[in-house]
């Protein structure tokens, strides 16, 4: 007890800091401690984009079946941003694939739930360029919602699109219109066909451990993803846990 | 020590037959000569049920739950409400927040959904598009952002305006506010239309959340009432000017409650466990010193505390109790709900519910009232509006948490300034509360808890009985009604034995029997506190009952039961333990001049954690550190010894 009675007046002191502090600082509304804004940012996308999160059950259900890939287990720390390469050269591959077939006519932007990494596939030139790590979707873009492993599935030739929007590992939100002309041109692509460049062992690698191995380059971005972007702007105490693209949190 | 399992199957009968109930539960009350006497003088009838007046089973249900409408579970993405959230918990099959399909093994018998009061309903109002919030330029900002497809950006500008304190103030859900009363009557509602007395009762209740400085203090509030009630007022809240975060101004908020509506309500503090020593306070709370009022009045309205839930279990620390070897069990002891303070050792003491229990004693010998006289209950806190916390079922803490590979591996708390760290694996998939009610309506359910006849589990749905008396006898343990003989001479969990006859000891009639699906048991213990001639507080762990024919060491400790469990394919066999344990137990060290207080804990046989049926389930290797098995537990509420005064 003689600890409780020294250590209480301090904890007292920061109650009355805190009382004051909150009556004007609205972010303790969120009552919790598991605040990283990457989480937060992964469950908005539940709201704006409607059951957005209903991929990482399908992502679960299809692991879970051995459809896709496990991740791998690992927790050491990245600390040479390999995950993220991995991730970002996963989804080049996934753009190549894409643009296997046929010359693409509509641009896109996609979202891996892990990580909260934003890419956009613009097509231009009768070629779908791929810029990974952008802020967020361009206004009124089809918007992708997947995860990694679907990703390195479909770059690596094993999943065909439309068996992904089939299964739910790719959630599509724009107009009706945009869906219709994505599933009309990319619907076979993925179909056994691994992406040109694209060794089936990089396809094969653990995306979920890419992601995760991004932390480090995430939390010096060239530009701002949805999350790291909210981040940077917000202090660290409020958040209470990782800042900025922390490690997949599903 | 163990019986059959025929007997088992027809103690089960009789621990679980229907009967017809008073209207009203009785008070366990606390046992004298008198009514000893005229119990034991009621002529018998041929039928053994005749006149029986005592609940007759044991109601699961979970205390504890958030949806959609708590803040802080809306922004990670739970989109079930309070609707899904009953229908769920009544046995129906609903589709999780991340798409996946989930039922629970059997219905539970009741639910609280406890939303935060705090901003209650705000974000599915904010993309329904209500008007209030769309009244708000900022509101109708985000709204239109996410109608024109740029939801993304409405996302970041939330975020922002979370983290950097710049949340517009006209968007708060504050209590009189028209939208705070629209989420709270809609919370009614649904509780209302599915509360279906003697099938399954919906409680209206709410979380008030006190989490000053990243101090867990919550208190989860239930109304035994109706609709009718529980509309008349507003919950309180913790953000001034419309509420505190100090517990004394909840206690005043439960008490004008009562005087405006003629209603009743109870607060169940949460699990202490990340309250960095100030859920038990002994010297001072919120800078006053603890007196007979705060005693008083906390033990009035905290009936019952919550010692098992998803982020850890609260009845002992192994810092606390060294020579307890099932003291280490799902414990989370790095600090306190944010991570942003790390744990120190002088702070357990004042977070678990043995010590409190403890320093209860004490606290009643220097203010004359024990303000730690709660009874225990477990439950989720789930903030899915899932309260699935079966192993091989558990929906996880959060949204995040829902069933998926990366669970194994992520962190839950992370704070890097303080290096407090928590890992989701370490989430536990924990408890149920368990009500010995007469029926199962809300009156009833909320007395039973209201007098403590209440026991905590972590999951499994055993069934556990603890009668304390002067007079029980080893006979009474080989009887097939130990019920009967419970009540009729002794009283049950959460009651009080007083004053010791001239030459007596307390005796112990106490029964478990193992859930119909679970695991066998191990063994059932009855855990002692006292204080001490000098004052000093003391505790031991009696092993009473235990399956198979085990002998104590010469450090009078059992040997461990056993294990089964195969890992590789996450299953195990009831070929060790036992269904049932009865027996009459006789404190052997008891003193008359001494306070004491005496609970039962029953312990199953190992059995796979939730992450191995993950790893099973998904083919993932687990941390090195994750811990893979179990032994599921219940706690049921102490009964307490004051000797003459």
């Amino acid at each position: 007890m003689g600890g409780y009675r020294q250590w209480l007046p301090a904890v007292s002191r920061l109650s009355i800091a805190a009382v004051l502090f909150l009556a004007a600082s609205p972010p303790t509304v969120l009552a919790c401690g598991y605040h990283d804004d990457v989480s937060m940012a992964r469950g908005m996308m539940n709201w704006v984009y409607p059951d957005a999160l209903h991929v990482m059950g399908a992502i679960s259900a299809a692991i879970a079946e051995r459809r896709l890939p496990a991740p791998a287990t690992d927790a050491a720390p990245d600390l040479f941003s390999s995950r993220y390469r991995r991730t970002a050269e996963a989804l080049e591959q996934f753009g190549r694939a894409l643009d296997h077939d046929k010359a693409p006519a509509l641009s896109f932007s996609l979202v891996l739930l892990e990580p909260m990494l934003w890419t956009r596939f613009e097509a231009a030139h009768g070629r779908l360029g791929v810029h990974v790590h952008v802020t967020g979707p361009e206004p009124a873009d089809l918007v992708l919602v997947s995860g990694e492993a679907v990703i390195g599935e479909v770059a690596g030739g094993r999943l065909a699109i439309a068996e992904a929007l089939r299964l739910g590992l790719i959630r599509l939100y724009g107009s009706e219109g945009q869906k219709a002309d994505f599933i009309g041109t990319y619907q076979s692509s993925g179909n056994g066909k691994p992406a040109m460049g694209v060794s089936v062992h990089q396809a094969q690698s653990t995306p979920g451990q890419e992601a995760r191995q991004a932390t480090l380059h995430f939390m010096q971005p060239r530009s701002a993803s949805i999350m790291a972007r909210a981040a940077s702007q917000s202090t660290v105490s409020e958040v209470g846990g990782e800042i900025a693209c922390g490690p997949a949190h599903h | 020590m163990t019986r059959t399992l025929l007997q088992s199957i027809k103690l089960a009968g009789l621990m679980v037959a229907a009967f017809a109930p008073p209207a009203f539960a009785q008070d366990t009350g606390t046992l004298d000569q008198k009514k000893a006497t005229e119990a034991q003088q009621r002529p018998p009838a041929y039928s053994p049920y005749v006149g029986r007046d005592f609940p007759t089973r044991p109601f699961f249900g979970d205390t504890h739950l958030h949806t959609s409408f708590s803040m802080d579970a809306g922004a990670f993405g739970a989109r079930l409400g309070p609707t899904d959230a009953y229908r769920f918990a009544r046995g129906e099959e609903v589709t999780s927040s991340t798409g996946q399909p989930a039922k629970l093994s059997r219905p539970l018998d009741f639910l609280v959904v406890a939303d935060h009061s705090d901003n209650m309903g705000f974000f599915p109002d904010l993309f329904a598009g209500k008007p209030n919030l769309l009244a708000d330029p900022t509101g109708r900002q985000w709204y239109d952002m996410i109608q024109s497809g740029r939801g993304a950006d409405a996302a970041i500008a939330i975020i922002v305006a979370f983290s950097q304190g710049t949340f517009p103030k006209d968007l708060m859900y504050f209590p009189g506010t028209r939208p705070y009363q629209s989420a709270w009557q809609e919370t009614i509602s649904a509780a209302d239309q599915y509360n279906e007395p003697d099938r399954f009762t919906a409680f209206i209740g709410f979380e008030w959340t006190s989490n000053t400085g990243g101090n867990n203090l919550h208190r989860n509030v239930i109304f035994r009432d109706n609709g009718d009630k529980a509309s008349q007022v507003e919950p309180f809240t913790v953000y001034p000017p419309y509420g505190s975060d100090n517990p004394v101004d909840l206690w005043k908020w439960m008490e004008a409650y009562e005087s405006k509506t003629g209603g009743s309500v109870l607060a169940i503090a949460h699990n202490g466990n990340l309250s960095n020593g100030l859920m038990f306070p002994v010297v001072e709370a919120f800078g006053k010193k603890l007196d007979r009022e705060y005693a008083e009045t906390r033990s009035k309205w905290e009936r019952l505390y919550e010692t098992t839930q998803t982020k850890g279990t609260g009845e002992a620390h192994p810092f606390l109790s060294p020579n307890d070897e099932f003291a280490s069990f799902e414990i989370w002891d790095k600090g306190n709900l944010d991570g942003s303070v790390a744990k120190k050792n002088e702070m357990l003491e004042f977070e678990y519910a043995r010590s409190a229990y403890k320093n209860g004693l004490k606290l009643e010998k220097e203010l004359g009232t024990n303000p730690y006289k709660f009874g225990l209950i477990g439950s989720t806190d789930a903030h899915t509006g899932l309260a699935a916390i079966e192993e091989e079922n558990f929906f996880g803490k959060t949204v995040p948490q829902e069933p998926s590979p990366h669970r194994m591996t992520a962190a839950f708390i992370n704070n890097p300034k303080t290096g407090v760290k928590i890992m989701d694996w370490e989430v536990s998939a924990s408890g149920y509360a368990a009500v010995w009610a007469n029926d199962n309506t809300r009156e009833s359910l909320w007395d039973a808890m209201q007098r403590k006849e209440t026991y905590a589990t972590t999951g499994s749905r055993m069934i556990v009985r603890f009668f304390g008396g002067w007079d029980f006898v080893e006979e009474d343990a080989a009887d097939r009604l130990p019920a009967n003989i419970g009540y009729r001479k002794g009283v049950p969990m959460g009651g009080d034995l007083s004053a010791a006859p001239g030459g007596k000891v307390p005796t112990f009639l106490v029964a478990a029997l193992k859930d119909p699906i679970g695991a066998n048991l191990d063994r059932y213990q009855v855990v002692k506190g006292w204080m001490d001639k000098d004052g000093k507080l003391q505790e031991k762990v009696y092993d009473v009952a235990w399956a198979g024919d085990r002998k104590s060491g010469a450090d009078g400790k059992l040997p461990p039961v056993g294990d089964t469990v195969d890992l590789a394919n996450a299953t195990w066999v009831n070929t060790i333990g036992a269904p049932e344990l009865v027996a009459v137990w006789k404190d052997p060290d008891f003193d008359a001049s001494l306070p004491a207080f005496y609970y039962g804990r029953v312990i199953e046989i190992p059995t796979p954690r939730w992450t191995a049926y993950d790893a099973k389930r998904f083919g993932v290797k687990p941390l090195a550190d994750a811990t893979m098995k179990l032994q599921e537990r219940a706690y049921t509420s102490p009964i307490w010894y004051t000797p003459a005064q």
